[in-house]
């Protein structure tokens, strides 16, 4: 089934929305958006961005052992 | 007055891009983690699927997506969007660090490919989706991922209030009514700041950087 945001993003600018899409777009925003945010607030996201952190700072040090 | 006024960049996309001239490297990488940490998982899951590995160890997962993100960052950082969409790109990326995974641990891939009976409890089951293909849900994810990004991008184009008004009502679900009286506003000042950030948001959604990202 067609998203609310597969409609937005099949619009040309100047078109508009009903309520009902409105609504049903800020709907299914909200729902994205709480996602992200869930997996952003998980022990799972907090380890990886250990990781990055670590791994960049490795990398920096390469770098810079190398100019 | 140039050099005063330095160009805003059009999305996170765009900012992460022009990293040198655009926000702080630590906010880059962690702002993007955060966007896209989802679609990432999913295509380092579906990359390890296509070297036949279907229930990948969690540690070894993270390790990769860590990976991806580090050399998108560092060494590797090459994304043209002229050459091609920004998933895509990702999608290659990730190829590569799984590739890259594999002949770093030639011994586990083998002994986890000799058990592909289900029975290992850390691994990851991408396949545990019900009526969805690993394909429909990085679609999804990513298009998630994109929205999230477009809000970010919207929250630079309005003042302050109007977006925590937006956030507060349409993200975290409290009364209308209770969020007019904290901010010390009629009604529909609160109901309108969604409508106006809608609205910015449908204004991003026709300009052809998020359209082409957008549709698969």
């Amino acid at each position: 089934m067609k998203s609310a945001w597969d409609h937005i993003f099949s619009l040309d600018a100047g078109q508009p929305l009903t309520i009902e899409e409105q609504e049903q777009a800020l709907r299914e925003l909200a729902e994205a958006v709480s996602g992200v945010n869930k997996l952003q607030a998980s022990p799972e996201h907090d380890r990886i961005a250990r990781l990055i952190r670590e791994k960049l700072a490795q990398r920096t040090n390469i770098d810079e052992h190398h100019e | 007055m140039a050099a005063a006024f330095p160009d805003t960049p059009v999305s996170l996309l765009a900012c992460i891009e022009e990293r040198r001239g655009g926000m702080p490297y630590q906010n880059a990488w962690t702002t993007f983690f955060d966007l896209y940490h989802a679609p990432l998982r999913l295509v380092v899951l579906t990359a390890f699927n296509r070297y036949n590995w279907h229930q990948v160890p969690e540690e070894i997962v993270e390790e990769t997506i860590a990976d991806v993100v580090v050399s998108f960052f560092k060494a590797d950082f090459s994304y043209d969007r002229d050459a091609g969409k920004f998933r895509n790109y990702l999608r290659q990326l990730a190829a590569w660090r799984v590739r890259d995974k594999l002949a770093k641990l030639p011994k586990i891939r083998a002994d986890r490919l000799e058990s592909l009976d289900g029975t290992d409890p850390d691994a990851t089951d991408p396949g545990n989706l019900p009526d969805k293909s690993l394909e429909e849900v990085e679609q999804a994810a990513y298009q998630a991922a994109l929205l999230s990004t477009m809000l970010e991008d919207v929250r630079n184009r309005v003042s302050p209030q109007t977006f925590l008004m937006f956030e507060m009502t349409k993200i975290l679900d409290q009364s209308p009514d209770n969020v007019a009286e904290q901010f010390k506003v009629k009604r529909n000042v609160v109901d309108n700041a969604a409508y106006r950030v809608l609205s910015k948001l449908k204004e991003l959604a026709s300009q052809p950087e998020y359209q082409r990202e957008y549709f698969e």
